[in-house]
């Protein structure tokens, strides 16, 4: 196809898509890298609030047992999905904000751009940053427990942390969504980090919860995934059948992407109709 | 005596202003309600989970309290306080940078470090306002306040605590005006306060360095006095010394923050940054 | 098909909400577009002339596929603006701001390469149309700085530069020189005009009526979201009529000017337009029904409401003067 004035185009959908994926990705790392203080601040933080969220938790068992191997399998296994829900509610809803206030959402939206691809400008750094900072908190874990964390099933478990991303990134495309449509956030991703990492056992398993919590722990994506995570990691007893979690969690990771994708085009809509694409 | 109707007049301007602004984003209002409860219970939640029913009982051997569900929802107040006033200051003026408004702050008469300031005042209202209806509730249902006297101690204690930390911010805005992208500074000096505070924890579970080192933070001494207060029923002296090391601070850091904000400025003047955003 | 674009009865109306107190607000109807027709020839360069919340970025935002219409319909290079939005995405560039919309922590260049793949160009020819469009708006040389460092006119040109990106036929420019120093808006000018060398569509939106003199083969006058007139800039000042303006330059014009001179026979209209507010100096417009039968009645006048006469004129018509031929009000009333 030739269009305007000559320029010549791809014409096949995944190329296309490909591409756009590349060219946000490396937007994504060039700008973060602009930003050194970042990837220094990033170093030095993680390490610290994992001791400011491991403290308390260490504190309702008896000095004797802060050393114990399945407290460090837990701790470390939680933090590793705690990023995963960051990279879902701040890397990739939040994303749009940016967006919006550096003026650039309406110049990317005259694009015929994949509109999912623009929301996740940032997923490729999400992914190194998910790498780096799992490695990161393994030997830091270690140093800290003096025990080694080991992995029972290495392959199921970095195919549940696959789906686990692609949860995230679909979650995330809903969470932008409501963004894009509400436009400031104010401290909602900080709500629904808290709410998410309580209530879908990010760190435990939902069976302590109290009954009608469990309901709505059966109701998130993220309760899956984690239970997936600690059975394949740790050995633990999931909630469900193991075939049938497997096939849940595949499930979702399909209807929460094609949900945030259907959830963009509707509020794209919806904003072109009501003049707010452009206010931030 | 015009001078100061001047200023009360800028800084009745720029109260109004960000009260009218926070109001019109409830979800602070709402995360300032529901976070300290949410954080403690996700606390308790996983200390239930991984201990059983001796939870309670090791919790109480190890920090000398007995409700830790008090004990999370103090520290998680506290920390949301300190994370207001250390990067509201900083983050106000990096949204001014961005709208573009930043510059007119300086056409101002009034000095822009007492305009900075100012910001944290509505902020700090509806914090204040809101935290305190939420977490009286709990401290009068866990029957920790003897008298309003003690309650009011405590807030001054806690008023006290915070001026130091007003110091901190400034400096950080002297970066932001400087260095602009205040993420990363603030994200740091948030995580390294918090971490020596001792919201969640007895500072005693650090090597004896650690526990030294946190003492030259304001917020290290807020939480031990409002414990002993608060939590284990004790009187606090106005002589105890972490009362006058809070008070030697209060002087310290804000001379520190205004030397240190104001040489800032001037080199970001004398560079041109104050236009660049 | 002849005309490349084509907007039939375009209305949008917007709901605003007025705060009266901190906790009181009251719903307000805007009528930003009243049923917008024109239509825009392959090659020209047509401008909507009016003055701020006529409706005009309105207009240029529903052609552009980022508002849609609430009534009426519009085709760009032959596509409909709703069914169609990616294909006339396709073929459209955009320039909405001077010096929004960039990333400030990517050069220029980087900028350009993001959106080149953004609009799906192959690498080697996005860098080849890169470096084209770069030399075109003479930003080759600042082209690896951060756009954080970029003055206004560079963002300007940069804004314009991606707007070329992918070599449209039709290009959109929304105010494109407000903001910029006179060199700068030369500089951008120049550019359009090029554009229209190249057989470029243009449709750019103005209140700058000497712009869009300069510019425009067709104008079109837009006011409170309706199009007052369209036609070539000549045609339109004819309406007003060649020899029926009067340009006097005086001393002391109260405000109550027009009322004073209103006796004045055959006289249609009258503006003023002061320069200094401390010696009240400046001009007084006058448009005559059919020509100026006698200046020295105007004269007359004019002493006789106080003012100093330093000079008077029989001038052409401007866009301005169409304007308030045809609005009652100057462009920059509304």
């Amino acid at each position: 196809m030739r269009l305007g004035g000559g320029a010549s185009f791809l014409s096949t959908s995944l190329l296309k898509v490909l591409r756009e994926l590349c060219a946000a990705a490396y937007v994504g790392v060039r700008i973060y890298l602009r930003y050194p203080m970042w990837i220094l601040s990033d170093l030095i933080t993680s390490p610290l609030w994992a001791v400011v969220i491991l403290l308390p938790i260490l504190l309702f068992l008896p000095p004797e047992a802060w050393g114990s191997g399945v407290v460090a399998q837990n701790f470390f296994w939680g933090m590793v999905l705690w990023y995963v829900v960051s990279t879902s509610l701040m890397g990739i809803g939040s994303a749009v904000r940016s967006e919006q206030q550096m003026g650039t959402l309406e110049q990317l939206l005259l694009t015929n751009a994949n509109r999912a691809v623009l929301f996740t400008r940032r997923l490729t750094f999400e992914l190194f940053s998910l790498t780096l900072n799992t490695a990161y908190m393994y030997v830091f874990v270690q140093l800290l427990f003096g025990k080694p964390i080991t992995v029972e099933n290495p392959l199921p478990v970095l195919l549940v942390l696959a789906a686990a991303m692609a949860i995230a990134v679909g979650f995330g495309l809903i969470y932008g969504t409501l963004i894009l449509w509400i436009k400031n956030p104010g401290a909602l991703s900080n709500i629904l980090q808290f709410v998410i990492m309580g209530l879908s056992g990010i760190f435990y398993s939902i069976r302590g919860l109290p009954a009608p919590l469990q309901y709505i722990s059966y109701a998130l994506p993220f309760t899956y995934v984690a239970d997936l995570l600690r059975h394949e990691a740790m050995g633990t007893p999931t909630l469900l059948p193991l075939h049938l979690e497997y096939l849940l969690v595949a499930a979702l990771a399909v209807a929460l992407n094609a949900a945030g994708y259907l959830a963009i085009l509707h509020v794209e809509k919806r904003l072109k109709r009501t003049g707010k694409l452009g206010v931030y | 005596m015009e001078r100061v109707r001047r200023l009360a007049r800028a800084a009745l301007g720029v109260y109004v202003k960000e009260m009218k602004i926070w109001l019109r984003y409830p979800t602070w209002i709402f995360a300032f309600i529901a976070l300290p409860y949410m954080l403690s219970g996700l606390f308790n939640g996983i200390g239930y989970s991984i201990a059983g029913p001796r939870a309670v009982e090791n919790f109480a051997r190890n920090t000398g309290v007995s409700n830790p569900f008090l004990f999370y929802t103090l520290g998680t107040a506290l920390l949301l306080a300190t994370e207001v006033l250390l990067q509201d200051v900083a983050y106000s003026i990096r949204s001014e940078q961005l709208l573009g408004t930043f510059e007119l702050h300086y056409l101002a008469p009034a000095p822009t470090w007492l305009i900075w300031i100012l910001y944290l005042f509505p902020h700090s209202t509806i914090m204040v306002v809101v935290l305190l209806a939420t977490t009286l509730p709990v401290l009068a249902f866990s029957g920790v306040l003897s008298s309003p006297i003690d309650f009011l101690y405590a807030c001054s204690v806690l008023a006290l605590g915070m001026l130091p930390l007003l110091g901190i911010a400034l400096a950080l805005a002297a970066l932001v005006v400087r260095y602009k992208e205040p993420g990363a500074v603030v994200s740091l000096v948030q995580s390294v306060v918090i971490l020596l505070s001792g919201y969640f924890y007895p500072l005693t579970v650090f090597p004896a360095w650690v526990s030294a080192l946190s003492q030259v933070l304001p917020t290290t001494h807020v939480i031990s006095i409002l414990r002993s207060l608060l939590l284990a029923g004790e009187g606090v002296s106005p002589l105890d010394r972490r009362l006058l090391t809070l008070l030697a601070l209060a002087v310290a850091y804000p001379v520190i923050g205004l030397y240190s904000y104001r040489r800032w400025e001037s080199e970001a003047r004398r560079r041109g940054e104050l236009s660049k955003y | 098909m002849e005309e490349a674009i084509v907007a039939e009865g375009l209305v949008k109306v917007f709901y605003t909400k007025e705060r009266k107190s901190l906790f009181r607000s009251v719903k307000r109807r805007v009528e930003a577009l009243r049923g917008v027709s024109f239509s825009v020839r392959r090659g020209e360069i047509f401008g909507l002339l009016g003055p701020n919340g006529a409706g005009k970025t309105t207009t240029i935002k529903i052609l552009s596929t980022l508002l849609l219409p609430d009534a009426g319909e519009a085709w760009v290079n032959g596509f409909h603006v709703v069914k169609e939005a990616s294909r006339v995405r396709e073929c459209i560039g955009v320039s909405l701001y001077s010096d929004r919309g960039f990333y400030w922590k990517l050069t220029g260049r980087e900028n350009l390469r993001y959106f080149a793949y953004l609009y799906q160009m192959p690498r080697r020819e996005a860098e080849k149309r890169i470096n084209e469009v770069l030399k075109l708006v003479g930003l080759e040389n600042d082209a690896d700085r951060l756009v954080e460092e970029y003055s206004t006119g560079m963002k300007s040109k940069l804004n314009f530069a991606r707007a070329l990106l992918h070599d449209p036929p039709i290009l959109f420019l929304d105010e494109p020189t407000i903001g910029l120093d006179p060199a700068s808006a030369r500089r951008v000018r120049e550019l359009i005009l090029e554009m229209k060398r190249q057989g470029k569509t243009v449709l750019l939106t103005t209140h700058n009526m000497f712009e869009a003199e300069l510019l425009c083969d067709r104008v079109a006058i837009i006011n409170r979201g309706r199009i007052v007139a369209i036609n070539t800039p000549s045609e339109l000042k004819r309406r007003v009529g060649r020899n029926n303006v009067v340009e006097v330059e005086a001393l002391n014009i109260p405000p109550s000017a027009a009322e004073a001179l209103s006796s004045v026979r055959g006289l249609r209209r009258i503006y003023t337009r002061i320069r200094d507010p401390a010696s009240s100096m400046g001009e007084l417009r006058l448009i005559f029904e059919d020509g100026v039968d006698d200046l020295g009645d105007v004269l007359s006048a004019i002493s006789r409401a106080g003012m100093k006469v330093l000079s008077v004129k029989i001038v052409e018509p401007t866009l301005e003067d169409v304007f308030i031929e045809l609005t009652g009000e100057k462009l920059g009333e509304s």
